[in-house]
């Protein structure tokens, strides 16, 4: 479960978030959709904890993390997933080194038994066998696959997805969304998808949240949002001049 | 006139916000120091990055720059004939000053800069946030090893660093003034003192962990991406360059 309530943050005198409220149930899926520029990222590091409120509160699984240390938020961490827009892998190691780094620094598993993950988690995003290659190596679409592969290595509880399509063509894009789904519904993950493809979200969601310009304007469910003429005329694109 | 008091109020807010992040990040360096959670891999990685990676620049400076300083005293040693007392002249300048000095602005300049950048890259790319939420904090993981081998490379160097600029300052000293290379050995091993050597070897350590927290902390709080790195560089190498010469004085007068 995540839960915001009255979630304001401010980056010196602009505001970027503003009274924004919603909650994510355990298992769901919530789809959030705004322009460039609305508050999306900023949502997801919030949960996350890698930034701080100015006023308001977070709960991430029944723990306020509004103001958690450093220490106490690693173990919420822990159980967090995500995907990052521009990738986010380390460069200095391999993609194998990539994707089993949490479990080898966590050191929850045995060498052998990392190797073993990495091999099956690759498969899944269909790039087996490229343990030996640097992420310099790759295309763009291959390693939103090698980051979805890290992000859900330790299987994570819940999964934040910060435009894990930008910039893919549409086949990869379709590919990354079913890859998501099958993710998902191995670990009963609880989900946040920042996404500019409003046709998948519309499909894989079972929430919809719409910001714009860090106001929350719409929250509610996928049918709620086809009602919605505001929220239509984003994501139809119909809304623009 | 207003605008002036504003420029200058300005700029003393911002170098004390430069000194506040720099001395808070120290502090949490420290701290951290007390319960390292320490990488082997990444660590051995910072070792061989930064020590011996650096080797070949630091002998070939180091070499030079002890021939240059025979050549500079070569004119002086014919007019006094002071021959005898040619290596332990050298010995003190180079244990003191010269080595630690040297090695320590090649290091700012080549291991520092290098390393801000690095962590600046790894900043604006997401790759620290990225750690963070994979549960690994980013203090032990990335900084501590950095900080804890230019410490001992850096003094490690320093004494490879004084043995090449001997080297060179003995034989540019018999190929210029023909002093001979056993009465300079003979000089340097009979008025040196392992003092000399130890206060070279303090103020070593002490450049490397300067320019460790330097080139850490202007790399770990880059903000506005490519330009920001660019920023942060330039500001590490400053900041470290005059670090250097501020523990320099520090230590000199203290162990004077």
């Amino acid at each position: 479960m995540i839960r915001l309530e009255n979630v304001t943050l401010r980056f010196g005198d602009v505001t970027v978030l503003d009274d924004v409220s919603f909650s994510v149930e355990a298992g769901e899926t919530l789809g959030l959709v705004g322009a460039g520029g609305a508050g999306k990222s900023v949502v997801m590091k919030l949960i996350c904890g890698l930034l701080r409120p100015d006023a308001g509160r977070i709960f991430v699984e029944s723990h306020e993390i509004t103001a958690m240390t450093e220490t106490a938020l690693m173990e919420i961490r822990g159980r967090i997933g995500m995907i990052f827009q521009n990738y986010a892998l380390f460069d200095d190691l391999t993609v194998g080194e990539n994707i089993g780094f949490p479990l080898a620094q966590l050191r929850v598993a045995t060498d052998a038994e990392i190797a073993q993950r990495t091999a099956r988690r690759l498969a899944q995003v269909h790039l087996p066998g490229i343990e030996g290659q640097y992420p310099r190596e790759l295309s763009g679409g291959m390693k939103k696959r090698v980051c979805l592969a890290r992000a859900t290595i330790h299987d994570p509880g819940i999964m934040l997805c910060d435009d894990p399509t930008a910039g893919l063509d549409p086949v990869t894009t379709h590919r990354i969304f079913r890859l998501l789904e099958q993710l998902r519904e191995e670990n009963s993950a609880t989900a946040l998808i920042a996404s500019h493809e409003t046709v998948f979200l519309r499909k894989f969601c079972d929430t919809i949240a719409y910001l714009e310009e860090g106001r929350l304007v719409f929250w509610g469910t996928v049918a709620e949002a086809e009602q919605s003429a505001q929220v239509m005329a984003f994501m139809t694109g119909e809304g623009t001049a | 006139m207003t605008r002036f008091f504003a420029r200058v109020g300005g700029g003393v807010l911002w170098i004390s916000e430069v000194v506040g992040e720099l001395a808070l990040f120290t502090w949490a360096v420290f701290t951290a120091m007390l319960r390292p959670q320490l990488d082997g891999r990444e660590m051995w990685r910072n070792l061989h990055r930064v020590g011996v990676r650096s080797l070949p620049i630091v002998m070939v400076t180091a070499l030079f720059a002890g021939g240059i300083a025979a050549v500079q005293v070569s004119t002086y040693v014919l007019k006094f004939r002071a021959y005898e007392v040619v290596g332990w002249g050298f010995g003190f300048v180079v244990f003191r000053e010269m080595g630690p000095l040297l090695v320590g602005l090649m290091f700012s300049g080549r291991v520092g800069a290098h390393n801000t950048a690095e962590l600046g890259t790894m900043k604006v790319t997401e790759q620290i946030d990225a750690l963070r939420i994979l549960a690994i904090d980013p203090l032990h993981y990335l900084v501590l090893p950095r900080v804890i081998a230019m410490v001992v490379m850096m003094t490690l160097l320093n004494v490879i660093g004084n043995v090449c600029a001997l080297a060179g300052g003995m034989l540019t000293a018999y190929a210029m003034v023909g002093v001979d290379p056993w009465v300079f050995w003979n000089s340097f091993t009979e008025y040196v003192l392992l003092s000399d050597f130890w206060n070279g070897m303090v103020k070593a350590a002490a450049f490397g962990l300067a320019i460790g927290i330097y080139s850490c902390a202007f790399g770990m709080t880059v903000r506005g991406g490519a330009a920001g790195v660019g920023r942060a560089v330039n500001a590490s190498v400053v900041a470290a360059a005059t670090g250097i010469f501020v523990f320099d004085y520090l230590i000199t007068a203290v162990l004077q």
